[in-house]
């Protein structure tokens, strides 16, 4: 045990899971270790400083994300702590809110961008979730390179000018094959498009019935909430196993939760109304049109979840439409050939 | 060849090993790489034994027609160049190091660990948020830290902290589950 003590120094503060889990970086006297925890077990990989070829770092858009809806949250709870009156409980939660937010969204601005960071060896390339940040890769690439040089030796500017001049050949000649092993297909397309329109027509919906109470409104936003859960539910299933970009995979899977978070609310908010109407709770009918007639203005809580609903509807929406053309611009079918090969039959590019 | 991590296009060789991003020409995703000279080097090709010719040395102990170039660290057995494993700088035969893997002798080889001393730990904190429990997790905390105390956890730095905080848990709740069934024996009997 005393020997295993000594083994390992950390390269990296390790990075917590959503809700399960973390992962850290480890520096072994040959190897380095990537430690995936999941509370009451651990899983190792090593990677030894002679096999690693090269780390590939990719800016992402993620910490911009996280601002923006810190940023949406923290106004959120601003315009309610304006807004909210009476009794001094709720205007104090919610400017202790809007202090969290913002507090929050400072220590995610003064962190470094954020990154995907993979590392690559003969026979496979594997992310490092704890290096998510541009500063952290920084660092550790200061600790790791010269332990890789001491190993392998350094490349001087010519040698490596050599090596790459001629591989630059090689890349040109093995360019087809190697795009036949990296089929650019993705799905899904029309599903996630139509579900980020659901979801923008959603947010428009809910903000008319915050204005206007009308029995059709209600009943048109609860149909475009139902499309949305089922075109959510199509959209995962397109997109599993197939080459969907990741940040469209994570914006259909935060939907997911956003929906289900809707139909939550949804259920309890109507089996509140049906307790306190229990005289109409048995005719559906009668039961829509006494919720229609409710205004969200009325109590702080329903003005908050509609305030939630329109802005996360609307975020989610637009980010998955830009996101979307995006990538279609990116992979469009000209700039990529989809390889045809034998026994695989890809299916079309639908955007 | 180095792929844009994004859209898996080759990255082009004039953006290797620059200290700043720069963008991947297919989908603009800003992207750094730094390479090493394993990158350049040709796949190590793997050994074959020399074949045996009837007045030279020993033979393999797996292979009775090879040339016999290393004993094995571990159990002694002589082995071929197609039989040496070499691991951590010791030359060790494919049989050791399956028994050191299933037995968990060699660290290198181990890809996954129980952390116990987290599952005792827990097993003597989450109860307590309901009480009642305890009177069953308590002893059984104690039971699984005492056996479970040499039994090697994460292979990471760590201490027996979780242990120990287990161990004064559990025993502070059996002490206190004992004085509560001790005091209420005596309310009956004095009743």
């Amino acid at each position: 045990m005393s020997k295993e003590v000594k083994t390992y120094r950390r390269l990296c503060r390790p990075k917590r899971g959503f809700l399960f889990g973390k992962s850290s970086l480890w520096l072994g006297r040959d190897h380095l270790l990537a430690v995936q925890s999941r509370y009451f077990s651990e899983d190792y990989k090593r990677f030894y400083f002679k096999d690693i070829q090269c780390l590939v770092t990719c800016k992402t858009g993620t910490g911009k994300t996280q601002n923006m809806v810190l940023g949406l949250f923290g106004l959120l709870f601003i315009a309610l702590g304006i807004r909210v009156q009476g009794v001094w409980v709720w205007p104090t939660i919610c400017w202790i809110a809007t202090c969290v937010m913002l507090l929050l969204l400072v220590i995610n601005w003064l962190r470094s961008p954020t990154c995907d960071c993979y590392l690559k060896t003969a026979v496979q390339t594997e992310k490092l979730p704890s290096l998510c940040r541009m500063r952290t890769v920084k660092k550790a690439l200061g600790l790791l390179e010269p332990l890789i040089q001491d190993v392998q030796g350094s490349l001087t500017e010519e040698e490596m000018e050599t090596n790459l001049t001629e591989g630059k050949s090689q890349e040109i000649d093995s360019k087809g094959s190697e795009r036949s092993n990296h089929p650019m297909i993705w799905e899904s397309g029309r599903t996630h498009r139509t579900l980020f329109y659901l979801l923008l027509m959603s947010g428009l919906i809910t903000a008319l019935d915050m204005r206007f109470s009308h029995v059709t409104i209600t009943l048109l936003g609860t149909f475009i909430s139902l499309g949305s859960g089922i075109c959510t539910i199509m959209a995962l299933v397109r997109q599993y196993e197939s080459k969907t970009p990741r940040a469209l995979r994570v914006i259909t899977w935060t939907t997911l939760a956003f929906v289900c978070l809707e139909f939550c609310f949804s259920y309890v908010f109507f089996f509140v109304a049906a307790m306190k109407n229990q005289e109409v709770a048995h005719n559906q009918w009668e039961m829509i049109k006494r919720l229609a007639a409710l205004s969200p203005l009325d109590s702080p809580w329903l003005t908050g979840l509609f305030a939630f609903s329109i802005s996360l509807s609307v975020l989610l929406g637009a980010a998955g439409l830009i996101l979307l053309r995006r990538y279609q611009y990116a992979y469009k079918p000209s700039s990529q050939p989809i390889p045809v090969t034998p026994g695989h039959n890809p299916r079309p590019l639908e955007v | 060849m180095v792929h844009c991590v994004k859209c898996e296009n080759p990255l082009p060789w004039e953006a290797f090993s620059r200290a700043d991003l720069s963008p991947c020409p297919s989908c603009g995703a800003l992207v750094r790489v730094d390479i090493f000279p394993a990158l350049f080097r040709e796949p190590d090709q793997g050994r074959r034994g020399e074949t045996l010719s009837a007045d030279q040395g020993a033979s393999c102990f797996y292979h009775h027609n090879k040339k016999a170039v290393i004993p094995c660290e571990s159990c002694g057995r002589f082995l071929c160049a197609l039989c040496d494993v070499e691991l951590n700088d010791r030359h060790i035969c494919p049989s050791c190091l399956e028994s050191g893997k299933t037995q968990r002798k060699i660290t290198h080889l181990e890809n996954n660990r129980v952390l116990y001393d987290t599952i005792v730990l827990a097993l003597a904190v989450i109860p307590l948020l309901m009480i009642w429990p305890t009177i069953l997790t308590a002893p059984a905390s104690l039971f699984l830290a005492i056996r479970y105390w040499n039994t090697p956890t994460s292979i990471l730095p760590r201490t027996k902290f979780r242990f120990i905080s287990a161990i004064s848990l559990a025993g502070l709740q059996i002490v206190g589950w004992i004085m509560i069934i001790g005091f209420m024996v005596t309310r009956t009997r004095g009743a």
